[in-house]
């Protein structure tokens, strides 16, 4: 348990230490959500109203989906998997502490976010706040546990970019970030449920914000949010390997189960 | 106690698809020795030692480490040590937080002394991307034998290391075997094996060539002593005699040169010959063929028989 917690500190300092995570956790999401406030409120009024949302999310893809995987690629092809696993560090260890050390990485950003779109740029607060922590950290772990798995099935740091991107890019066009997805036509609605994200920016709607409830039940956010959460991290600790070899194809087929909640809910 | 072992490994096989890295290999260590593993690249050192750290799971045979099957059990973890060939750590980690994140999960105290007799005082808080390679070695095995391990694996500890760490690392490699611990040594520098270790195992194309001591392996080659004899009138390399027990090769710089299989022998006769002849010996080299010799001898076999 000691080492689990100081590897935990330690994996939460590096976050602060290492300048690429420094970037992609805090530095890339705040300096967009800065000029997007800047700009976007005046461009497209209704953007303050899913501004505080938006840019929550556009923070947790960033640090989940651009610099978790890519971590963990790093790690398991340098050896440094590898050397942990001789000191008997179990697996386990591996994978929830860089997903902890996310949640609070984001928590800080998430605060900074709330706190200045509020007194800056005219961002509206959420109506019931217990819900809004309760869908920030169900938000978080979905896509951290995607981005654990991105990392996991990716046969290399190349592949770890594209498959992220193939996650990042659509989250942020289609998910409802920076334009309604009620605007969206209907085929890139169902497109769009495909993604974590757009069900976070649901489930704030409907939950943090007080906005009109999913109907179908299997379509209800939160439950797809919960499936996704615990489909990730099943596959995460089932396909998780040590090794440096390359990771077989097989891994990056099992990993696509990670999507089944999410094509239930688009095909619903 | 001297005759308990530490290691057993049993017709250990192990294939990467159709190749067979290691072939039925089976050998023991017994506590408190230096046991050497030698081959040259791609021998299947590293397998071998992988399986028998729990790293990879052996296709046949069966392996014992400290009476347990390995990779089985946490407590294993903590009763070896082992030194990767390309081990890594963290760029942003430090030699201190390295050492107390080991400890902390070993259920230790973190004891920071071994990082002073490894000679990393003053680099204590640098990140371990700014180490130096030697640095890194050190910290290594500092990492490896800090949670005070029975059973020590180093493969390739020395390698890319210059001659003075080099010379450091094998006086605390002693140090640890003087200490009652076990160490098995992969390398394929020659010279360290024959100086560090107790037994060793020449391992070609995944297979035991030979087992020993390292005086065991070099003396069942078939290379002959040399002897080389210097004396004031060079009388020995003027006549060239011939001996029984030994065949005069060349004559060199004042020196004569012999092969021989009793050295003992060939000695006493070349003695009296000086002697008979009234020359005074200015010099006398006996030099046994070398490991690295035998090793060589034992490749060319390995490959002449593939």
């Amino acid at each position: 348990m000691k080492g689990f917690v100081y590897h935990a500190i330690y994996d939460f300092k590096t976050g602060l230490r290492d300048k690429t995570l420094m970037l992609m956790n805090y530095l890339f999401p705040l300096g967009f959500f800065l000029l997007v406030g800047t700009f976007m409120t005046k461009i497209n009024p209704f953007f303050a109203e899913i501004m505080v949302p938006g840019m929550l999310l556009f923070a947790l893809m960033s640090s989940s989906l651009l610099s978790l995987p890519g971590t963990l690629v790093t790690s398991r092809e340098s050896g440094v998997y590898r050397s942990f696993r001789v000191h008997g560090i179990p697996s386990y260890s591996l994978i929830t502490i860089p997903i902890i050390g996310n949640l609070f990485h984001a928590a800080i950003v998430c605060a900074l976010i709330t706190v200045l779109s509020s007194l800056f740029f005219g961002g509206v607060l959420p109506v019931h706040w217990g819900w809004f922590a309760m869908v920030f950290i169900l938000s978080a772990l979905c896509l951290s546990t995607l981005g654990m798995l991105i990392g996991i099935v990716s046969q290399s740091s190349r592949a770890t970019v594209l498959i992220a991107q193939a996650f990042y890019l659509p989250s942020v066009l289609l998910g409802g970030l920076m334009v309604p997805a009620d605007q969206l036509p209907a085929s890139l609605t169902a497109v769009a449920s495909l993604f974590p994200a757009t069900h976070a920016i649901r489930a704030f709607s409907f939950y943090a914000y007080g906005k009109t409830p999913p109907g179908a039940v299997m379509a209800n956010p939160l439950l797809v949010m919960v499936a996704g959460i615990i489909i990730n991290t099943v596959l995460c600790f089932t396909l998780f390997q040590w090794d440096t070899r390359p990771v077989g194809r097989k891994r990056l087929l099992f990993g696509l189960l990670s999507l089944t909640p999410f094509v239930v809910s688009a095909l619903l | 106690m001297p005759d308990e072992l530490a290691l057993k490994v049993q017709g250990l096989e192990k294939r990467y698809g159709t190749t067979l890295a290691v072939d039925g290999l089976s050998f023991q260590v017994r506590k408190g020795e230096i046991f050497g593993l030698l081959g040259p690249n791609g021998a299947g050192k590293t397998t071998t030692l992988e399986c028998i750290e729990g790293l990879r799971k052996p296709d046949g045979g069966t392996i014992s480490v400290l009476g347990v099957q390995p990779g089985s059990s946490k407590k294993l973890w903590d009763a070896i040590g082992v030194q990767l060939q390309s081990s890594a750590l963290p760029d942003t980690m430090t030699p201190r937080e390295a050492l107390a994140f080991f400890s902390h999960y070993h259920g230790l105290t973190p004891d920071y002394r071994i990082l002073d007799r490894m000679g990393l005082s003053k680099k204590l808080n640098n990140q371990c991307a700014h180490l130096s390679t030697g640095q890194k070695r050190r910290l290594a095995l500092a990492l490896c034998v800090a949670h005070n391990p029975e059973l020590i694996f180093l493969d390739e500890p020395t390698a890319g290391l210059d001659v003075e760490s080099r010379i450091e690392l094998h006086a605390i490699m002693r140090e640890l075997r003087d200490g009652g611990k076990t160490i098995i040594l992969a390398t394929h520098d020659m010279a360290e094996a024959q100086k560090l270790c107790d037994t060793i195992g020449i391992v070609i194309a995944g297979k035991l060539a030979v087992l020993g001591t390292p005086s065991q392996v070099t003396a069942s080659g078939d290379q002959r002593t040399r002897i080389a004899i210097s004396s004031e009138e060079n009388t020995v390399g003027r006549h060239k005699p011939t001996f029984a027990q030994a065949d005069f090769v060349r004559e060199q710089d004042g020196y004569a040169y012999y092969q021989t299989d009793a050295p003992g022998a060939a000695v006493t006769s070349l003695l009296i010959f000086l002697s008979e002849h009234g020359d005074a010996l200015v010099d006398l080299r006996v030099e046994r063929p070398s490991l690295e010799e035998r090793f060589m001898e034992i490749l060319e076999k390995g490959r002449g028989s593939r």
